[in-house]
């Protein structure tokens, strides 16, 4: 048969994927309320409507997360990262932010889901977190 | 013609939907050929549109309206040349995994592959994966074509894909993938089984028109 | 995300007064636009300080109630003074004798569900637009196949009726002969001219052949097809399959073009086999070469075989003339001529007696395309 393979998605990275789009909306919720939690300011600052659009951009992230990890590619989703913080630094939002909201990301995620699949999700938000760093 | 971009780009920036109608009509008027007209003018123009996007200079209005407006130019100046054929071959399927924007780069593509003769099947954006299989089964096209702009729609991508190979068909053609979500890594190409990808419209038109060639004279 | 604008970016651009105002009253966004106004802070502020009348406490008290306790958006359009009365408008700020009308944008989600349907029309438009340009140029095509049907047959009835007269006026004067014979004809006699009827019957059959070939000749409405010139030119070559004697020289780089090929290869096959015909004894040669020229592709052939006088050049395109007279039916250049010129081309011919002849041949490279009018100014 011609031409490529369908390589590059492993069976974690499968599951991992299938875990994180069954469960995208709770997720989001999850990060975002931590994300308040942890800087009760936002709420005072941006209002209801802030929080509303944070958690819309949570859900942006976690669906670019998603295919990233079910294909095995990090360089998808640092690629993703490094758009949406030059797209954010541009609209005065700090670097640190981005930061912030991912490694919350990384943290629920080692939370609610199985060993093996929360480690292959790190991996990903790791690549991620490396173009930030830089 | 770098005076030809420059006033198209202008154009769509500020929403003048005349003035990108007129600059590519002088450009057509001036002698350059559709290919010139979509690699070298429109598509740059999209490019730093989406960029002055990224950031903050533009706001997503004036985005969708550049968008829209760059649609209109292209089906104007494509009208301009388009030449009937009774013969057309060879044949393409083309389809979008986005939902209906960003659709240019594979109507680029559509355009340029019918003014060399190809015919073209161009299926527009949101098309279920049993209607695309069905009409590949029915059609029995030499070649596919789907882009996907965000990586989120490339999922869909390799599950087409994958349904295409897997129906019985006689003559595997060859399938060409492309769009933002494939420029910055090549091997997610391979990754979703696909057999080439190409960064821009006029590319895409040489290595289709190559493999599909060399497919044809190995069958 | 942190930090996410206060308004919804577009509105933060908005040229007008834009502001945020939570169910207290409590202005708490502004773009910025009300303070260059009043040269004073607004933010933090509630609605009630900023407006002045009581009845403008009342009408804002009235509208602002809701359950809704999200935060609103508002935009302030201010009204000259003569539209004070209108009940809708509230008078603002202390000591400022303009008015305003308070004018609610709807929420984002709303103007987001809006975009993307725009954003669905559009692209369908679109779509619908590209399909609409192929079937136009499909359609023009095929009207153009009935015309030529239809000019075809009132051509091929004109070359009939004027050609004809002559075999029909002989056959009439046979068979009267025939009828109502001379004192003293013989049967053999007879036999002769009932053999001379049908030697013109014969005849009469050909021309008409000839004429409905020539009337369809010319007409544009066969297939359009890519058409490499090298290769047909091969292919028509191989067909008439020259004599020895000849030499037929191709010339390596050749164009392609998109037309009707059949008519193409025809005109290409007329012209060779009349230097063929027209050839010298020996050394014989015939040179085929072709190029681009601009929206032209220029087609020779040249030949180097018995030439053609000047008084004879016009002469040669007539329909049923021959420089022969029995050999050939004399159709082959004017078949040519008129091809070429029923597909916007041009043929012509440089020719002295002794010296051979050189037919050039302008044919466009690509047929017209449906004429579109240009975009307004």
């Amino acid at each position: 048969m011609a031409g490529g393979t369908l390589g590059g998605a492993s069976a974690s990275g499968e599951r991992a994927a299938r875990l994180l789009l069954v469960d995208r909306e709770a997720l989001a919720r999850e990060v975002t309320a931590a994300l308040y939690a942890g800087s009760p300011e936002l709420l005072a600052v941006h209002g209801e409507r802030g929080r509303e659009k944070c958690l819309q951009d949570m859900r942006y992230n976690i669906e670019h997360l998603t295919p990233a990890v079910e294909l095995g590619d990090p360089a998808m989703f640092a690629g993703y990262v490094e758009w949406l913080d030059a797209l954010l630094r541009a609209r005065n939002v700090a670097t640190r932010d981005v930061v912030r909201c991912l490694e919350l990301l990384r943290e629920r995620c080692t939370v609610r889901y199985p060993a093996a699949e929360a480690a292959t999700i790190a991996g990903i938000i790791d690549a991620g977190l490396a173009v930030l760093a830089r | 013609m770098i005076a030809a971009r420059d006033a198209f780009l202008a154009a769509i920036r500020r929403g003048d939907r005349q003035a990108a109608f007129r600059s590519l009509d002088d450009a057509l008027d001036s002698g350059l050929d559709l290919r010139t007209l979509y690699v070298d003018i429109v598509q740059p123009s999209m490019r730093e549109i989406g960029r002055l996007w990224q950031a903050n200079e533009l706001s997503i209005a004036e985005e969708h309206l550049a968008t829209a407006i760059t649609e209109s130019a292209m089906s104007r100046a494509f009208e301009r040349v388009f030449v009937w054929r009774d013969r057309r071959t060879p044949r393409l399927i083309a389809a979008c995994a986005d939902d209906e924007r960003h659709q240019m780069g594979l109507r680029m593509l559509c355009d340029l592959l019918e003014m060399e003769g190809w015919e073209t099947i161009y299926l527009g954006a949101a098309v279920p994966v049993e209607s695309l299989t069905a009409l590949v089964a029915a059609r029995a096209p030499d070649a596919i074509a789907l882009s996907a702009t965000i990586a989120p729609h490339v999922p869909r991508i390799r599950a087409a894909i994958s349904a295409i190979r897997a129906s019985a068909v006689a003559h595997q053609p060859v399938i060409a993938v492309g769009g933002r979500a494939f420029l910055t890594d090549p091997s997610l190409a391979q990754k979703v089984g696909a057999d080439l990808t190409a960064s821009d419209a006029g590319e895409a038109v040489r290595i289709l028109t190559e493999r599909v060639r060399d497919a044809g004279a190995s069958s | 995300m942190s930090a996410a604008p206060p308004l919804h970016v577009d509105l933060a651009r908005w040229p007008g007064i834009v502001l945020g105002v939570a169910p207290d009253g409590d202005v708490v966004a502004s773009n910025g636009r009300l303070e260059e106004r009043l040269a004073r802070p607004v933010v933090g502020r509630n609605m009630t300080e900023l407006l002045d009348a009581d009845s403008s406490h009342a009408k804002w008290a009235r509208i602002a109630r809701d359950d809704d306790a999200t935060t609103r958006t508002w935009e302030l359009v201010f009204a000259s003074d003569d539209r004070l009365l209108d009940p809708g408008a509230f008078s603002l700020i202390r000591g400022d004798a303009t008015s305003a009308w308070l004018v609610e944008h709807p929420p984002v989600a709303r103007l987001t569900e809006m975009a993307a349907t725009v954003d669905a029309v559009n692209a369908e438009l679109a779509g619908a637009q590209r399909r609409v340009v192929i079937e136009q140029a499909r359609l023009a095509r095929a009207l153009a196949e009935v015309e030529r049907s239809n000019r075809a047959l009132d051509e091929f009835a004109h070359v009939v009726s004027h050609d004809l007269k002559a075999p029909v006026r002989a056959i009439r004067e046979y068979a009267g002969l025939l009828l109502d014979p001379p004192a003293g004809s013989t049967d053999d006699e007879r036999i002769e001219d009932i053999r001379r009827i049908q030697e013109l019957s014969v005849r009469m059959r050909r021309m008409i052949d000839d004429a409905l070939a020539y009337a369809r000749a010319g007409q544009p409405g066969d297939r359009v097809e890519t058409v490499d010139v090298g290769e047909l030119l091969r292919e028509v070559v191989e067909f008439l399959a020259p004599p020895p004697d000849v030499t037929i020289q191709l010339s390596p780089a050749m164009p392609s073009i998109i037309t009707e090929r059949i008519p193409f290869e025809q005109v290409i096959r007329n012209l060779i086999a009349n230097a063929i015909s027209y050839r010298r004894a020996d050394g014989a040669r015939i040179d085929v070469s072709a190029r681009e020229d601009g929206a032209m592709c220029e087609l020779t052939v040249a030949d180097n075989g018995q030439g053609i006088a000047p008084d004879d050049q016009s002469r040669i395109w007539r329909l049923f003339h021959t420089s022969r007279p029995g050999e050939g039916s004399g159709l082959g250049l004017a078949m040519v001529k008129r091809i070429v010129e029923g597909h916007q081309g041009t043929v012509t011919v440089r020719s002295a007696r002794g010296e051979g002849s050189t037919f050039v041949v302008r044919w466009p490279r690509t047929p017209a395309p449906h004429p579109v009018p240009r975009s307004a100014a």
